[in-house]
């Protein structure tokens, strides 16, 4: 199966089963929503009965925001004037690049943890409905998988997490090469074709061992392993068995992401509304944008899952 | 009286000083230097004489000289301990063996007139800590005189010196093959009424010199391309290495700078009224493309500052874009200044404009008006932020927010490589130019009257720059521009090349005014009080009756609501320590208002009024006079409160960021 087919079979499994985007959508929102509930209660602390709250209708008010950044303690940090627009994808992709991510607020990581565990129980049943690929989407199924193969891949995760603590611990090492290698380097161009190369360098760990570990819940999946040690190390052997597959697939579709944020750049609402329909609309256009990466990001899932189901795929 | 000392009250006549047209300033305190640049060695060998002449009413017995390239000489320099006080920049990471530098001073000769021999000084040399003691601290150095210079007498020295230079500190020492050099000659300290005003290097202050001529001759490899403070009056080459001849009156300092890589353009100031500047731009090649902007920017503070205070005398300036990481960026020098730019910094940003007004308009406030850097940096800092922030204000309009993106981990001095510009986000003149965010934090650290050297190190300046562009911006409102105007340009005209202290400037004020505002000074200046006023509560709500009233003679009971008649209390607070007279208006559904101004000295103030209309809102200094109030979100109070579409608003873009964040953990799994 080429690379594309792959792609646009996966992406047709996908759209086949809208119920278990919505169900994820849904997912995300609802973990979101307290402490977006916790925030707009601080906002609206802070801005109380004052007439501020006409220039935070209007646009963003870079002087009420200085003063709520500066009695914020908790979550409330987190504000930030460039989370309007796409700036607030660009803020993430930062985090993920240079692994700040998880030097953020302790109650911020803690929820994100808490994500990624529910995201570990879900796979089960992602990879099932990607695998399996008929009927409708049950939810009592969904968890049923999910529920058997949680612990595997809670398993796969630590094992993933200590090669991605390694590539950040890398990182910065590399990054400190770089730094001492242009300290005499007067010309900014330069400086950032070093940096450039070696954060791809960084994004191509990370991604890779991201395409790794796909695999491994595939093959975990689909081979019914109970070891996570040897599922990995299949993960691996699957992508450098199928190197140019695997690889054209995955940064495919990473490109394809990248294009699709590019997009949302550009359509993305600005911070000018002031009234309940715009406000709904713009963030309305922001879920749009999470459901299609939502979208991609199964893509993934179910594209690879069925590169490795086509036959001329090296087991 | 000795042979020496006879000569020394004689040197006016003997030893003439280097002389130009119409001097604008006393002179007093004059430079001949000649000084080679090795840049393998990364070394200067310098030669310089300086003539001094004592323009006070008491004699000098000894000489002071800033040798400021030694508080990087070890880790036990007085600036070195002070930078560690403070939380972000390279002193913590510690500089390493190619990184320190020192000023050494291998010869000093009293010379009693030319063709004479000297009298060799260099044994009663010594170094002194007049500030903290540390004896480790070499940044001054003591020349004991064999006989004291009389008032009006003149002392002429010869210098030979050697310097390591540093890998950047303090905005000067080299990278790679670029060199900017400041605070790079032995230089003499301020004799004033009282004595020697020399301080040793502080992490948190500048300079403080006599105006005189300088006469500079720089050697470097001919591959260089300087640039400097004054005009290049000669150059010659021989043997690969070429001398430029730079000459200069009336500056208090000179600096110079070599790289092999500057383009070099050069352009007219014209404006009306004011005399015309020849620009002279050394540029990094890779910013090409804002050499326009840096070109505007620099006539945008010549125009304004030159309109508001006082013309440019000078009639040239240097502007010098440093080399990427080079810590030279952001400096003053008398016509001479580095501005500093990044790849891709996209116009409505504010950089390299506003960092481009405010060296420039240093030439002013710094340059022309020569302040003790070392005990009152705001007359100076907090003077130029002002005029900066007004500037950029009147010339480009409020910036943009810029956030800058590429900040790879486990690097301090990386980052920021890719920035991105929210077009809809601006950033006005009392946040990007007054800068009260970063004020607001610092506020109550010190009193602006505390020597600026003793202000604590990681929070000094918050007050020399940032609360002194926020007073005068409240004076701004407060007395009008036209009255701040013509007490800044009083001021200017009436110091310009002298030394002025703060008392100066309050009398200014004073005079100007017409009106005594030591009241103002002592709560901005002389205080570490914050600001901040209130609205606290506000209540309007029909009359009501309850209880007994007469009626027809008699005392009846009676309960009575009155539709339209509203009782409306309103209580504005003083939160903040420091007092300002404050206006508090009431705003009515009706469109009327009421106004009042309230002295603001009492810690709170009780407005009724019954009306038939219900009060909308309540606001205290509406047209925010105050700008030093630290907290202005309070300062106004609906009677219905409106915040939820706010809220639910900016909860909302966060909520999409937080679910996105969610699934960038996700990814881990």
């Amino acid at each position: 199966m080429s690379t594309l087919k792959a792609a646009f079979k996966g992406l047709g499994r996908v759209l086949a089963s809208p119920a278990l985007v919505l169900f994820l959508w849904l997912a995300n929102v609802l973990v979101a929503i307290p402490l977006a509930v916790s925030m707009a209660a601080s906002i609206a602390e802070s801005v109380g009965s004052s007439l501020v709250h006409q220039n935070l209708r209007d646009g963003f008010d870079m002087g009420w925001y200085g003063e709520f950044d500066a009695r914020a303690k908790g979550v409330e940090k987190t504000l930030a004037p460039s989370l309007v627009g796409a700036g607030a994808f660009f803020d993430n992709i930062e985090a993920w690049l240079n692994g700040r991510l998880f030097e953020m607020l302790p109650a911020v990581v803690a929820l994100g943890l808490v994500y990624a565990f529910l995201w570990a129980l879900f796979l089960g049943g992602i990879l099932h409905r990607y695998a399996d690929r008929g009927g409708l989407f049950r939810l009592s199924e969904f968890f049923s998988h999910g529920g058997e193969f949680f612990f595997r891949f809670v398993r796969l995760a630590v094992l993933s997490g200590l090669l991605y603590y390694l590539v950040y611990r890398f990182a910065s090492w590399l990054f400190g090469r770089v730094e001492e290698a242009v300290r005499d380097v007067t010309v900014e161009r330069t400086v950032l074709g070093y940096v450039v190369a070696a954060a791809l360098l960084v994004a191509l760990l990370l991604t890779f061992v991201n395409m790794a570990f796909d695999y491994a819940k595939i093959a975990t999946y689909k081979e019914n392993r109970r070891s996570m040690i040897l599922a990995a190390i299949k993960g691996f052997r699957l992508v450098l068995g199928n190197f140019g597959r695997t690889t054209l697939l995955y940064y495919g579709l990473g490109l394809f992401g990248l294009l699709l944020l590019g997009a949302y750049h550009v359509v993305a609402p600005g911070p000018g509304q002031a009234s309940v329909p715009s406000i709904v609309f713009a963030f309305l256009v922001g879920q749009a944008y999470l459901v299609a990466k939502l979208v991609l990001r199964l893509t993934f899932y179910a594209g690879q899952m069925a590169l490795y189901e086509s036959p001329g795929f090296n087991r | 009286m000795t042979r020496s000392s006879s000569l020394l009250w004689f040197l006016p006549i003997l030893v003439p000083m280097a002389a130009s047209a119409q001097p604008l300033s006393p002179r007093n305190a004059n430079y001949r230097i000649e000084v080679e640049l090795d840049p393998e060695g990364r070394t200067l060998t310098g030669k310089e004489t300086i003539t001094w002449k004592n323009l006070q009413p008491i004699p000098a017995s000894d000489l002071r000289f800033h040798l400021y390239w030694n508080a990087w000489l070890n880790n036990r320099s007085t600036w070195l301990q002070e930078a560690r006080l403070r939380t972000t920049g390279r002193n913590l990471e510690g500089p390493r063996e190619g990184d320190w530098s020192s000023s050494e001073v291998e010869s000093i000769r009293l010379v009693p007139d030319v063709g004479m021999p000297g009298i060799d000084l260099t044994s009663g040399v010594s170094y002194e800590a007049p500030d903290d003691g540390n004896p480790e601290d070499r940044t001054l150095m003591v020349v004991r005189l064999p006989e004291p210079v009389a008032p009006e007498g003149v002392a002429q020295v010869e210098l030979t010196w050697k310097s390591k230079i540093p890998r950047t500190f303090a905005r000067t020492g080299y990278r790679g093959n670029f060199f900017f050099l400041a605070q790079w000659f032995p230089k003499l300290a301020v004799f004033e009424a009282s004595g020697w005003n020399a301080h040793q290097f502080h992490a948190g202050t500048e300079f403080y010199s006599d105006y005189g001529d300088y006469d500079v001759s720089i050697t470097v490899p001919s591959a260089y391309v300087v640039g400097a403070t004054g005009r290049e009056t000669d150059r010659t080459e021989a043997a690969g290495k070429t001398t430029y001849r730079y000459q200069q009156s009336d500056v208090h300092d000179f600096a110079w700078t070599a790289s092999p890589d500057y383009l070099v353009f050069e352009e007219r100031f014209e404006v009306s009224g004011l005399p015309p500047v020849e620009i002279r731009l050394l540029l990094q090649p890779e910013h090409l493309e804002q050499k326009d902007r840096h070109f505007h920017a620099t006539a945008a503070a010549l125009e304004n500052y030159g309109k508001w205070y006082g013309p440019y005398p000078y009639g040239h300036v240097t502007v010098v874009d440093p080399a990427y990481g080079s810590g030279a960026g952001g400096m003053e020098y008398p016509t001479f200044f580095t501005a500093g730019t990044r790849l891709f910094n996209p116009f409505g940003g504010g950089s390299p404009e506003g960092v481009t007004v405010h060296e420039c308009g240093h030439q002013f406030w710094y340059g022309i008006i020569g302040n003790n850097e070392f005990e009152h940096a705001w007359l100076d800092e907090g003077f130029n932020t002002f005029s900066t922030a007004r500037t950029m204000e009147v010339t480009y309009g409020p910036r943009r927010y810029v956030k800058r993106y590429l900040n790879p981990r486990g690097t301090d001095r990386l980052s920021g490589f890719l920035p991105l510009m929210f077009e809809d986000i601006k950033v006005d003149r009392l946040i990007g130019g007054d800068r009260l965010d970063s004020f607001r934090e610092d506020a109550t650290w010190d009193a602006q009257s505390t020597p600026t050297y003793k202000y604590f190190p990681a929070t000094g300046g918050a007050h020399s720059y940032d609360k002194t562009s926020l007073w005068l911006h409240t004076l701004e409102r407060y007395l009008g521009w036209d009255v701040l105007q013509r007490i800044l340009s009083t001021f200017f005209a009436r110091y310009q090349f002298k030394h002025p202290r703060p008392e100066d400037f309050f009398a200014v004020a004073n005079e100007v005014r017409g009106q005594d505002l030591t009241w103002f000074f002592d709560q901005v200046h002389r205080s570490s009080n914050d600001f901040d006023y209130a609205i606290d509560s506000v209540k309007s709500e029909p009359v009501k009756f309850k209880g007994f009233a007469e009626k027809s003679g008699e005392l009846v009971h009676r309960e009575e609501e009155r539709k339209d008649l509203y009782r409306t209390e309103v209580v504005a607070r003083r939160l903040g320590a420091a007092t300002f007279p404050v206006e508090v208006v009431l705003v009515f559904e009706d469109g009327t208002e009421t106004r009042d101004f309230w002295d603001g000295l009492d810690r709170w103030k009780l407005y009724v009024e019954e009306k038939p209309s219900k009060l909308r809102y309540a606001a205290v200094d509406p047209s925010r006079k105050l700008t030093l109030d630290l907290f202005y979100t309070n300062n106004s109070r609906l009677v219905e409160p409106q915040s939820k579409l706010p809220a639910r608003k900016w909860a909302s873009k966060w909520m999409i960021w937080f679910q996105d964040l969610l699934a960038t953990f996700a990814f881990f799994v």
